[in-house]
């Protein structure tokens, strides 16, 4: 089965007829599987052929079977792009077959792959078109074994009935069969790729989302230090007070040193997300908890109850959270501390419950200025994030620690 | 002396912007305040005449701070400061009541010209800008009130002078009348259409399709 969506044939051979051809006749992207079919084909049916033809004397029926074999190489080349015209082609040779009384070769049996790309390759009127075909081939065939093998019993209606019963309905079935075959083939593989389809703009809408919280991040860090930076520079050209002049200084040096670890901080997650670990989702917890070792944090992780699966807006935003918080653990609180995390599941009937986020980390009490301040930007991003995917964050300072909760419902999957 | 109250959620900006005040012998800041509750508050006991207010701030934000300082105290003037030049929460704190907005990263001469230009209220702060703004976000074109048609003709031309962002001396000057004139002519203006101040008056005209440019 290929996994690639293929243009759907011309519904009907006249009108392909009509029409010069814009499409081409020949599929070239599968020209060498097709190949490969034909002559796997050919080569399996041609040895019960070959036996036959130890039996054939007319050269009259050499010849008519190198047609047919001829006729099913060439159909099952055009089965992708003509798949109703090659299945009209060969039933009129079967047609000019049974008009010349011709034997039945192993070869006709290719006919069956023909069949399966009609179901498998064309649309509603080509289909029908093909069921048609089949029609008249099955009753060909049974015609072919009433005369060819002198079955008797057309006296009666009885032994029209037993015809029927055996020498037309099996080929028919088996027909139907084919097409059906190719038929459903198309069907699975349509909404294959049209779940491939959804899950990489999902994927798209994730990088997205992601791109615009970095940008937004990158914008609060880089405009905020800035209009500090300007501030404080006006502000000690224009003041005669000396000292001040100094305190400005040095908190423009701050600032700025601040602003340019907060860049190179922003610049690592965007390689992050470049390298091939983009999706936010609590099943990264792993490999995050792994990268913020990686930077010095001493992460202590904790699962608790049962995994939850969360809806998918809900997921980026707890695992969005716990970076975050991870991040200011690392940039803000006291390194030298263990950083707690508690992942906890909270199954309830009905698809109830949901995962909370839990994060504490020490925060600096010795250095004045890296103490806890007010909210930052990030804090209130985490609130608005858990809020816009249903959720809740609460954030605080509870004896000495900094701690960053965030509630998830499991809700409508 | 004009009394600044300078209102941002960041210690080290607001401590910038203070030096920048203290510096003119004209300006004083009665206090600083970090969000926009505690500005309401201050405006309250501090009584400015201009609030220098950032709008993105924890709390209370400085649209609805704006709002509630310029009710308890019409006499205070809100100046917004913003990050960005067209930023729809400066539209819409001049809609509630703030007369002018700068950037935060204006030339210092233009951040103290404003505040003293809307404590004069004769002239828009950055009317060129405020018109881009209220382009960007403006809301839908109305056809003037009642109130438009109770104007005299002298004072429609006035009011198409000053939604320009004309100042009253550049009027007077273009009017060939004194400045007083003009100045008795926008307060009367002002009165009769129930606006707050120029800037107003400069929304009002671009809103109702007034602004002398054919629509």
């Amino acid at each position: 089965m290929s996994t690639d969506v293929r243009p759907e044939a011309e519904p009907a051979p006249a009108a392909a007829a009509t029409h010069p051809p814009a499409r081409p006749w020949i599929d070239r992207s599968a020209l060498r599987a097709d190949g490969i079919l034909a002559a796997v084909t050919v080569g399996v049916l041609a040895i019960p052929s070959l036996l036959l033809a130890i039996v054939m004397t007319e050269s009259i029926q050499w010849a008519l079977s190198l047609v047919v074999t001829a006729a099913i190489i060439g159909a099952i080349l055009l089965r992708r792009t003509r798949p109703v015209l090659a299945l009209a082609g060969l039933t009129l040779l079967a047609v000019a077959h049974v008009a010349m009384h011709a034997w039945m070769y192993p070869v006709w049996f290719g006919v069956l792959v023909v069949l399966y790309s009609v179901g498998r390759f064309s649309r509603w009127p080509g289909r029908l078109m093909g069921f048609g075909l089949a029609l008249v081939a099955s009753l060909l065939a049974a015609y072919w074994l009433v005369v060819e093998t002198s079955v008797q019993g057309f006296e009666t209606v009885v032994g029209v009935l037993d015809v029927l019963a055996f020498l037309w309905i099996p080929p028919m079935l088996l027909f139907s069969v084919a097409i059906l075959t190719g038929w459903g083939v198309a069907a699975v593989d349509r909404s294959t790729a049209a779940t491939q389809v959804a899950q990489v703009s999902l994927r798209r809408a994730d990088q997205e989302e992601e791109r615009a919280a970095l940008a937004r991040d990158m914008h609060d860090v880089v405009a905020h230090s800035l209009a500090v930076v300007i501030a404080q520079a006006n502000g000690a050209r224009y003041t005669q007070d000396p000292a001040a002049k100094d305190a400005s200084l040095a908190s423009i040096a701050g600032t700025a040193k601040e602003a340019l670890g907060d860049v190179r901080l922003l610049l690592a997650q965007l390689r992050h997300t470049e390298a091939p670990d983009p999706i936010a989702s609590l099943a990264g917890v792993d490999a995050l908890i792994e990268r913020m070792r990686e930077a010095g944090l001493d992460v202590r992780l904790e699962h608790v109850g049962v995994p939850v699966p969360l809806p998918r807006t809900a997921d980026i935003a707890a695992y969005r959270i716990l970076q975050e918080a991870l991040t200011n653990a690392l940039r803000h609180g006291d390194r030298d501390q263990p950083v707690h995390v508690r992942m906890r599941g909270v199954p309830l009937p009905g698809g109830q419950g949901g995962i909370v986020v839990d994060v504490h980390n020490r925060v600096v009490t010795a250095l004045g200025q890296q103490g806890p301040g007010q909210p930052g930007h990030g804090v209130r991003g985490m609130h608005e994030r858990a809020r816009l995917a249903g959720g809740e964050a609460w954030t605080g300072i509870e004896d000495g620690w900094f701690r960053v909760r965030a509630a998830f419902p499991a809700g409508l999957q | 002396m004009i009394r600044v109250l300078i209102v941002d959620d960041q210690a080290l900006f607001r401590g910038g912007i203070r030096m920048l005040i203290e510096s003119q012998p004209d300006l004083t800041c009665v206090g600083e305040a970090a969000d926009g509750a505690q500005a309401v508050r201050l405006a309250d006991e501090q009584q400015p005449d201009v609030v220098l207010m950032d709008v993105r701030m924890p709390v209370l934000d400085g649209i609805s701070a704006t709002a509630r300082i310029v009710a308890a105290r019409p006499q205070s003037r809100v100046l917004v400061l913003t990050t960005f030049d067209l930023d729809e929460a400066a539209a819409r704190a001049i809609r509630a009541g703030a007369s002018g907005f700068i950037l935060k990263d204006a030339e210092p001469e233009l951040v103290l010209a404003s505040v003293r230009t809307v404590h004069a209220g004769n002239e828009v702060v950055a009317a060129s800008a405020t018109r881009e703004l209220f382009k960007a976000f403006g809301a839908q074109r109305r056809s003037a009130p009642a109130a438009f048609d109770a104007l005299t003709d002298r004072e429609r031309q006035i009011f198409a002078l000053a939604a320009k962002g004309l100042s009253n001396t550049e009027i007077a000057r273009s009017e060939f009348v004194s400045e007083a004139t003009v100045k008795t002519h926008i307060s009367r203006i002002l009165t009769k259409l129930g606006l707050r101040d120029r800037v107003q008056l400069v929304v009002f005209a671009y809103e109702h399709g007034l602004t002398g440019e054919r629509a």
